[in-house]
């Protein structure tokens, strides 16, 4: 149910990474540049697929779209301090993996203003923050940690070798094996037999 | 809601309690896109962008990535009584403090410092309350001093223009020499050696050389030895400074104040020889002479090239020093005009020559 109109009475349907749909208005929608240049002019046969994102990152993002549709004119992203109310409920009824999910969306679906309140609302997070905040605050592993990994990556290099080397010289003795000439197989099979027999025969 | 983004809550007035310092929330920035992160690191201030280089190799990259041209900024070094990168625009003379340089010995024992790796250095940081900086302490802090340098000056693509330093640090003069860095800066309240001060006007190469800190027994100081040449010299002091030194500097600029053994006589050999073609860099010169009796008769005593009076205020392009309407335009040997006259702002005689 879609058209290129620029009413924003029309709705468009977007289709989820999960296969539902639901409606958006073409105001909100308008909002993504992504959009604007791929169906703004030419429109499109049946829901929109949207389908890296799934139906709840979506309808947030949209959900933000519809709540700006009636703001003033984009000027640039807010300090976090001049947010209303209404955005801040909006951040913060979404936990972290929906946030990531968001930020990809609207990177994605290119909703510039969107996205430059995540952006802003992360600096904000690391702003005046030491190393140590920062690198929790990012979840980046710690100087402790790193060490940690490379020492157990260390060691399972090192058994990785041991193991490599005691196959490669197993092998080597198949080989050898494998080498003998005849006549000494023979003769060593003999040998192994006689010792057998004599001391089969002193019992 | 979860814990991870609740950095404000809001009051009935609609303002936003501000961060906690001690909270933490997440947010995996780093496996976010490009577009983000760069967005975000232009949200950042130098100094954030600074702590964010140290967290991990990867964040250094970024910060490398994020500023991967000249951007018009620069490093200030200080390397006087408290050590520290500064950051600042080109032209602005306000830099910010990025990061401190101290002894290990002077780090505070008690607070549990982190620690950073800074080009294979693996060094404690800490925040000086009272210096309102970060400060990177070292067994080292020359080679310390050296290393943050580089470090900064590679990750947010600023040279370092400006070194400051003082007696204890006259080691800067020869790697400022070797960094290429265009202003040297000392206004030390320690007077230099006769030796130490001999030292800086012989190999200081730096284009700028502003030394306002006096040689010990300035008095009785003499100098005999050559000039580089440079673009800019400033001596804060000059009484030592005689007509055999002015001879030999090679400026384009010179600044000298406070002289004392340079008479009216001493101007007029030196204003003859420059009309006459012996100064071809030189473009400005300002002096302020102790006892100081402007007399315009006896600094242009047997000068016979031509001379007219002028009334045109002219604006002179380094603006070190301003031009009164009153002056002398002098017809050098040249073709070129030069401007003597009495500055009130810096006490003192100036000269310039048109055009630059």
């Amino acid at each position: 149910m879609t058209s290129p109109a620029s009413s924003s009475e029309v709705k468009y349907l977007i289709e989820s990474s999960e296969g539902n749909t639901f409606d958006v208005s073409g105001a909100a929608l308008r909002q993504s540049n992504t959009f604007n240049a791929m169906f703004l002019n030419i429109g499109a046969d049946g829901p929109i697929p949207f389908t890296d994102y799934n139906e709840a990152t979506l309808k947030k993002v949209f959900e933000y779209c519809e709540h700006s549709v009636n703001e003033e004119n984009y000027s640039g992203p807010k300090h976090q301090d001049d947010l209303s109310k209404w955005d801040l409920n909006f951040f913060n009824e979404m936990d972290q993996k929906m946030f990531i999910d968001v930020i990809n969306a609207s990177n994605f679906l290119d909703i510039e203003r969107l996205t430059s309140y995540c952006c802003e609302r992360i600096a904000r997070m690391l702003r005046g923050k030491n190393t140590q905040e920062m690198i929790k605050v990012i979840t980046l592993p710690t100087a402790e940690e790193l060490e940690a990994k490379q020492k157990v990556e260390e060691k399972k290099a090192a058994a990785a070798k041991k193991v490599a080397e005691k196959a490669a010289e197993t092998a080597e003795k198949t080989e050898t094996l494998e080498e003998l000439p005849v006549q000494q197989l023979v003769q060593t099979t003999r040998n192994k037999l006689t010792r057998k027999y004599l001391s089969f025969s002193n019992e | 809601m979860s814990s991870w983004n609740q950095p404000l809550s809001i009051y009935p007035n609609g303002l936003l309690e501000s961060f906690s310092r001690d909270a933490v929330y997440t947010v995996p920035l780093l496996r976010t896109p490009h577009v983000v992160i760069r967005e975000v690191l232009k949200l950042f201030h130098f100094k954030d962008l600074v702590l964010f280089s140290l967290c991990s190799k990867r964040t250094h990259r970024l910060v490398k990535l994020h500023n991967n041209r000249y951007n018009g900024n620069e490093l200030h070094v200080n390397c006087d009584t408290v050590p520290e990168v500064g950051w600042c625009r080109t032209g602005d003379r306000s830099a910010y403090a990025l990061l401190g340089v101290s002894n290990m010995a002077e780090a505070i024992s008690e607070k549990k410092e982190e620690i950073v790796e800074i080009r294979g250095h693996r060094v404690p940081i800490g925040y000086d309350h009272l210096l309102k900086i970060w400060v990177t302490y070292w067994d080292d802090p020359i080679l310390g001093m050296k290393t943050v340098v580089e470090f900064l000056s590679d990750a947010l693509k600023c040279p370092p223009v400006r070194i400051i330093f003082e007696r204890k640090s006259m080691w800067a003069i020869d790697w400022a020499n070797s960094i290429g860095v265009t202003t040297v800066f000392s206004d030390s309240n320690e007077s230099f050696s006769e030796g130490e001060y001999a030292y800086i006007l012989q190999n200081c190469a730096a284009p700028t050389l502003d030394l306002l800190t006096n040689p010990v027994d300035v008095h009785l100081y003499r100098y005999t030895g050559h000039f580089l040449e440079r673009d800019t010299i400033r001596i804060g002091n000059g009484m030592w400074m005689t007509l055999d030194n002015l001879l030999s500097l090679n400026c384009a600029e010179i600044n000298l104040e406070f002289t004392r053994l340079l008479t009216y006589d001493d101007l007029n050999e030196f204003l003859k020889q420059w009309l006459a073609g012996k100064f071809p860099r030189l473009e400005g010169f300002a002096i302020g002479m102790t006892p100081f009796d402007y007399s315009e008769e006896d600094l242009l005593k047997g000068i016979e090239n031509p001379m007219t009076k002028r009334v045109e205020w002219k604006e002179w392009k380094r603006k070190t020093f301003n031009f009164s309407s009153m002056g002398t335009d002098i017809k050098m040997d040249d073709g070129r005009t030069l401007t003597v006259c009495y500055s009130f702002k810096n006490i003192g005689v100036c000269m310039a020559v048109w055009p630059q």
